[in-house]
C-alpha cells in the first residue's frame, strides 16, 4: 500500500484539477447570470481540437490557445444568441453544441488529417513548463511548483479575479442582479441579454482554455472525446459550489484529486480499470446529493 | 386551407427548415473538405432510401432512435430531461443478453417477451434512481443522468470483458444467446428484424397513453404546468416517477432489441450514442410519438446513407454527425421559425397557439 499513496500526487491531483477549475470559473460567472451552461463539454472539446490544430500549423502554444478560447467564444455567442434572441432552451442549445462538438471534431479530423481516434506528432507544440531549480530538493514543493505550464498558475490567479468580480465590481453585482431576478433587474433599467452574453462568453472563452490545457498541458495531442465528461463535472462543481469562485476551486481540487488517486490505482493494483475510471462520475452523483441540497435550479424556461 | 391543415403544416415547419439548414451546412463542410458536393449528397440520398436492401438496413437503423426518441419524449412531456436513455439502453441490453443466456431451455415464445422485459425493468430502474435523486435531494437530472451513462457503460464494460467474456472471443463480447431467441428477420440479408415492428407498436402504445389517456394527460400537465397541477391534485413525485420509468424502460427495451435482433451478443461499446440521437429526434418529432417514428426513420435514412457515401463518395460518415448537430441547433432557436409560421396561420389559429 505504501507506494499507492505518496507525494508526487499532490502535484498530479493540481494538473487534473486546471482544466476543471478552468471551466467552472467561466460556468460560475454564467451561472451567477442565469444560465447553466450545459454546452461546456462541447465548448472544451472544440476548444482542444483547435489549440492541437492552430498550434500545429503555426508553430505556436500561445496561438494555439487564443484558437482555442476564441472558438469557445464563437460556441458562446451561438447559445447566447439562441438563448437570448430565439428563446431556445439553455439545456437544448448546450446539448447540441456537445453533439455538434464531437461530429465536428470527428468529421475533420478523419478529412483533413485522414485519421480516426487521434491527433499526435511532434509538430504540436505543447505549453512550455515551468521549471524552477531552486526548489527541486524539496519533495512537496517541487511538486506544485515545477513541471506544469504557466496556464495552472494562471487558473489560481483567475479564482481570485472572479471573486473579485462577482463581490466588489458594479459588472459583476449587475450580473448577479439578473440572474437572481430578472425581472427587478430590467426594471432597474439593466439589459439583461447583454449580462447573459457576458456570462456565456466568459463560460466558453474559460473552457476553451480548458480544452486548450488538456489538449497542449501535458501530452500534445488530441483524440477523440478527449473531454470524456469533464464538462459536465465542471457543470456539478458550479452547482455543489453554489456558484462561487471559492467553490469552483475546493470542488476542482477535490475532483483533481480523486483522478490523482484514480491514476495512481490504475498503475499499482488489481482492481479493474472500469472501477477506476468510474470514480469522478460516481463521485459527481454523490457530491450532488450531498452538497446540493436545495441549490440546484433549472434556469431555462 | 382548414385549421386543422394549416396547423399541421405549421408545427412542421421547423423540423422541415432545421433539416433543410442542416443539408445547406453539410454542404458546405463537404466543400470545405474538397469533395464534390453533388456526388456526396446523391450517395447519402440513394444509400439511405432507395432500394429494398438500403431501406430495410435504414428502417434496422432506425429502430433504437425511434425508441430512444419515444424515450426522451415521454420524460420530455413530464417534465424531466432524461439525458440518460444511452446508460439504461446499455443496463437493458445487457441483463436482456444475460437472461437470454441463462434461460436457454425456454422456447423462443417465453424466452423472447422475458429477456426484453429484464431489459426494460433494468432500464427503468436506471432511470428510476436519478429522479428519486432529484425529487428527495434536488439532484440536477442533467447532469446525474450523463453521469450515470459513463457508469453504466464502464460497468457493462467490465462485466462483458471479465466475468461474462466469451471464452472464445477475440474481442469483449458474451457468449451468442441461443437461435431460438434471436427476433425473425424481416428483408435478409439486412439485419431488419421484428424489433422494428414493437417499436411501431411502442409508437402507437405511447401515442395513445399521451393523448387518449387521464395518466397522459397527468403527464402533459405537469410538463407544462408544475405548480398548477399539484393544486389541481396531480401529485408531481409520482407522476414525473411514473413518466422516468417508463422512459427508461423504452430504452432498456431498445438496447434488448439491439441483442436480440441485430447483434446476437452483448457487445462492448456496441452503441453509437444512440440515446443523444433520441434527444434530436424527439425535437425533431415535436415530442410526439409520431413524430419520433418519422424523425428516427428520417435519422436511421441518414446513418445508413453514410456509409453508402463513405463508401462510394470517400467522404467520412461523420459528416452525418455535423448534420445531426445543426439540425440539433436549428431546432434549439423555437422563436427563429414564427415568422415563417405566421405566413401559414390566419389571426384564430395564432390564438390557439398561444
Amino acid at each position: 500500500m505504501p507506494e499507492i499513496i505518496n507525494l508526487s500526487i499532490i502535484g498530479v491531483a493540481i494538473r487534473m484539477a486546471t482544466p476543471l477549475l478552468l471551466s467552472s470559473l467561466g460556468g460560475v460567472v454564467a451561472y451567477r447570470a442565469g444560465i447553466l451552461n450545459v454546452g461546456m463539454e462541447g465548448m472544451m472539446l472544440a476548444g482542444a481540437f483547435s489549440a492541437v490544430v492552430f498550434s500545429m500549423t503555426f508553430g505556436s502554444s500561445t496561438i494555439g490557445l487564443i484558437a482555442a478560447g476564441l472558438i469557445g467564444l464563437l460556441a458562446a455567442m451561438l447559445t447566447g444568441l439562441i438563448y437570448n434572441r430565439y428563446k431556445g432552451d439553455v439545456f437544448v442549445i448546450g446539448m447540441a453544441i456537445n453533439i455538434g462538438a464531437l461530429g465536428l471534431t470527428n468529421f475533420l479530423m478523419r478529412s483533413i488529417f485522414g485519421t480516426v481516434g487521434a491527433i499526435s506528432g511532434s509538430d504540436i507544440i505543447g505549453f512550455p513548463k515551468i521549471e524552477i531549480n531552486a526548489i527541486k530538493e524539496f519533495p512537496v514543493l517541487r511538486d506544485v511548483f515545477t513541471g506544469n505550464p504557466i496556464l495552472v498558475y494562471a487558473s489560481w490567479g483567475l479564482v481570485l479575479i472572479t471573486f473579485v468580480f462577482l463581490n466588489h465590481t458594479r459588472v459583476g453585482l449587475n450580473l448577479r442582479a439578473v440572474g437572481e431576478n430578472p425581472e427587478a433587474a430590467a426594471a432597474a433599467g439593466l439589459n439583461n441579454s447583454w449580462y447573459r452574453y457576458l456570462g456565456i462568453a466568459l463560460s466558453g472563452i474559460s473552457s476553451g482554455f480548458a480544452g486548450a490545457y488538456l489538449a497542449l498541458g501535458q501530452l500534445s495531442m488530441f483524440t477523440e472525446n478527449m473531454t470524456a465528461g469533464r464538462g459536465f463535472i465542471a457543470l456539478a462543481i458550479i452547482i455543489f459550489g453554489r456558484g462561487t469562485a471559492e467553490g469552483a476551486l475546493l470542488g476542482s481540487l477535490l475532483f483533481g484529486f480523486a483522478e490523482a488517486v484514480a491514476m495512481q490505482l490504475q498503475g499499482a493494483s488489481t482492481v479493474p480499470p472500469q472501477f477506476v475510471l468510474m470514480i469522478p462520475y460516481v463521485l459527481t452523483v454523490v457530491a450532488l446529493t450531498i452538497f446540493g441540497v436545495g441549490r440546484s435550479r433549472r434556469l431555462s424556461t | 386551407m382548414n385549421n386543422g391543415l394549416r396547423l399541421l403544416i405549421s408545427s412542421l415547419i421547423p423540423s422541415v427548415m432545421a433539416a433543410a439548414g442542416a443539408f445547406l451546412i453539410a454542404l458546405l463542410f463537404v466543400v470545405f473538405v474538397r469533395q464534390d458536393p453533388s456526388v456526396a449528397f446523391t450517395a447519402l440520398l440513394n444509400g439511405g432510401f432507395v432500394g429494398t436492401q438500403n431501406i430495410a438496413n435504414t428502417l434496422m437503423k432506425a429502430t433504437p432512435l425511434i425508441l430512444t426518441g419515444l424515450a426522451f419524449t415521454i420524460a420530455s412531456r413530464a417534465g424531466v430531461f432524461n439525458v440518460g436513455a444511452e446508460g439504461q439502453l446499455y443496463l437493458g441490453a445487457f441483463f436482456s443478453t444475460i437472461t437470454a443466456l441463462s434461460f436457454s431451455e425456454l422456447p423462443g415464445l417465453a424466452l423472447i417477451p422475458i429477456s426484453i422485459l429484464v431489459g426494460a425493468f433494468v432500464g427503468a430502474i436506471w432511470a428510476v434512481f436519478p429522479t428519486y435523486l432529484k425529487l428527495r435531494f434536488n439532484v440536477n437530472e442533467i447532469i446525474s443522468t450523463i453521469m450515470l451513462n459513463y457508469v453504466a457503460i464502464l460497468f457493462t464494460s467490465y462485466l462483458v470483458n471479465h466475468p461474462f467474456k466469451a471464452k472464445d472471443a477475440q474481442f469483449p463480447a458474451t457468449e451468442m444467446i441461443p437461435d431460438q431467441a434471436f427476433l425473425l428477420r424481416l428483408l435478409p440479408p439486412s439485419r431488419l428484424n421484428m424489433g422494428f415492428l414493437i417499436a411501431i407498436a411502442l409508437v402507437i402504445l405511447l401515442w395513445l397513453l399521451l393523448f387518449k389517456t387521464i395518466w397522459g394527460y397527468d403527464f402533459r400537465h405537469v410538463g407544462q404546468a408544475p405548480y398548477f397541477s399539484s393544486y389541481i391534485g396531480i401529485s408531481l413525485p409520482k407522476t414525473m416517477l411514473s413518466a422516468m420509468a417508463l422512459s427508461g424502460a423504452i430504452a432498456g427495451i431498445a438496447g434488448a432489441i439491439e441483442v436480440l435482433g441485430v447483434h446476437h451478443r452483448f457487445l462492448d461499446n456496441f452503441s453509437p450514442g444512440f440515446g443523444f440521437t433520441g434527444i434530436i429526434v424527439s425535437l425533431l418529432g415535436k415530442a410526439n410519438p409520431i413524430g419520433d417514428l418519422v424523425g428516427g426513420i428520417f435519422l436511421g435514412g441518414l446513418t445508413q446513407g453514410a456509409l453508402m457515401m463513405e463508401l462510394n463518395a470517400s467522404i467520412g460518415r461523420e459528416l452525418v454527425d455535423v448534420i445531426k448537430a445543426v439540425l440539433f441547433i436549428s431546432l434549439a432557436a423555437v422563436e427563429a421559425y414564427k415568422p415563417i409560421i405566421h405566413l401559414f396561420s390566419d389571426r384564430k389559429v395564432k390564438a390557439q397557439d398561444a
